[in-house]
């Protein structure tokens, strides 16, 4: 399920993934918070990715990681 | 172009990027001691490379790739601090370089690429120096040396004149232009989120047509420049939808002016540095009530 609600205020628009599309491992809570993570990369999600454009910066492609997963990635406005 | 993991095909931490003679893609994952080869559709076609520190072998702290006339590929493997050097099958060729700050050494070691003859150049981070080599990897110059000059090189490129371009990321956050002996041309940028700013560069690229290109990596967007810095256009920006990007590290161009961008998130060797990314950028990751 892809669910994305962009208030289109900032380039920080607001983009809120079902899990069915944004793969991210389960994350402890702490980077939710935007506290320090441990060293322990193993515990962080991933988004990898190679894009493709043209030199007009057209979209052509991406192809890379999608995971399922049980989390949701946002990118908010305002304040966490 | 694969899925989350070290099997083949798939990516960890995708960084470098480079294109041979037929448009294929060549992938430095900085989270794998290998280097994967793609087309250019993303179907994998093979890998460089093993874990370790011995002939043909990497750390997993690889940083970029370059291919050369002949379709050889240079990886910089900054943990064994060495540039690598395969022939087109990925059979091991030769290697540059060692851990110090003489002549052909280096310390932290970033980008490569070639000039018109060959030549191969490399910015040395830790010794904030760009260095030159043979095309058989003999040490041939050095270019700057001072923490002044150079705080923090990242990626480099040279036009079909030979100048070089490289991009220096913090404080400076600025692109420099050199002629082919080194001295400084001209230098344009600054930290900020206009157009012509940036906020921690990485890679740089440069067209068939002379243009250049600047991943602007904490402003999520590629920047295009005329040779003379003239700002052209920007493209990007937060997200995850198409045309978006999270935290582009490196570009690539192939022989129709097609750009490829390594992109990625959440993953990366200095822990903090993409929490500070997405805590700055509102960034979390929520998880549902069952």
């Amino acid at each position: 399920m892809l669910c994305i609600s962009d208030s289109v205020k900032t380039r920080h628009s607001f983009v809120a993934l079902g899990s069915a599309l944004i793969a991210i491992l389960l994350i402890q809570s702490q980077i939710a918070m935007g506290q320090q993570e441990s060293d322990d990369n193993s515990s962080v999600g991933s988004w990898t990715h190679i894009v493709k454009h043209n030199s007009n910066g057209d979209f052509l492609g991406r192809w890379g990681q999608t995971e399922l997963g049980t989390a949701n990635l946002c990118i908010h406005t305002g304040s966490l | 172009m694969g899925t989350d993991g070290t099997g083949d095909g798939e990516l960890v931490h995708p960084h470098g990027i480079a294109i041979d003679s037929s448009d294929n893609v060549y992938v430095v994952d900085e989270e794998r001691e290998d280097v994967q080869k793609f087309d250019s559709n993303g179907t994998f076609i093979s890998k460089l490379g093993s874990e370790g520190s011995g002939t043909g072998q990497f750390s997993n702290r690889l940083e970029d790739v370059a291919i050369d006339g002949s379709d050889n590929a240079f990886v910089v493997d900054r943990g064994n601090e060495l540039i690598v050097k395969f022939d087109s099958n990925g059979t091991f060729l030769s290697s540059i370089g060692s851990r110090g700050t003489e002549d052909g050494q280096f310390i932290l070691p970033w980008g490569v690429t070639f000039d018109s003859s060959g030549r191969i150049y490399v910015t040395d981070r830790g010794n904030h120096r760009i260095q030159v080599f043979s095309p058989e990897g003999q040490f041939i110059a050095k270019f700057g040396g001072s923490e002044e000059q150079f705080p923090h090189l990242h990626g480099i490129a040279l036009d079909s004149s030979n100048n070089i371009y490289v991009a220096d990321e913090r404080p400076l956050h600025i692109v420099q232009k050199l002629d082919h002996n080194g001295k400084l041309i001209q230098q344009w940028g600054d930290k900020g989120d206009a157009p012509g700013q940036f906020e921690y560069l990485h890679g740089i690229a440069i067209d068939s047509k002379g243009d250049i290109y600047v991943v602007d990596t904490q402003n999520t967007r590629i920047q295009k420049f005329s040779a003379d810095g003239q700002f052209i256009k920007a493209w990007g920006s937060l997200g995850i939808t198409d045309g978006q990007l999270m935290f582009p590290q490196d570009i690539a161009i192939d022989s129709k002016d097609n750009i490829y961008v390594t992109d990625h998130l959440f993953r990366h060797p200095t822990t903090g540095y993409v929490e500070d990314f997405m805590r700055d950028n509102n960034i979390d990751v929520e998880i549902p009530d069952e």
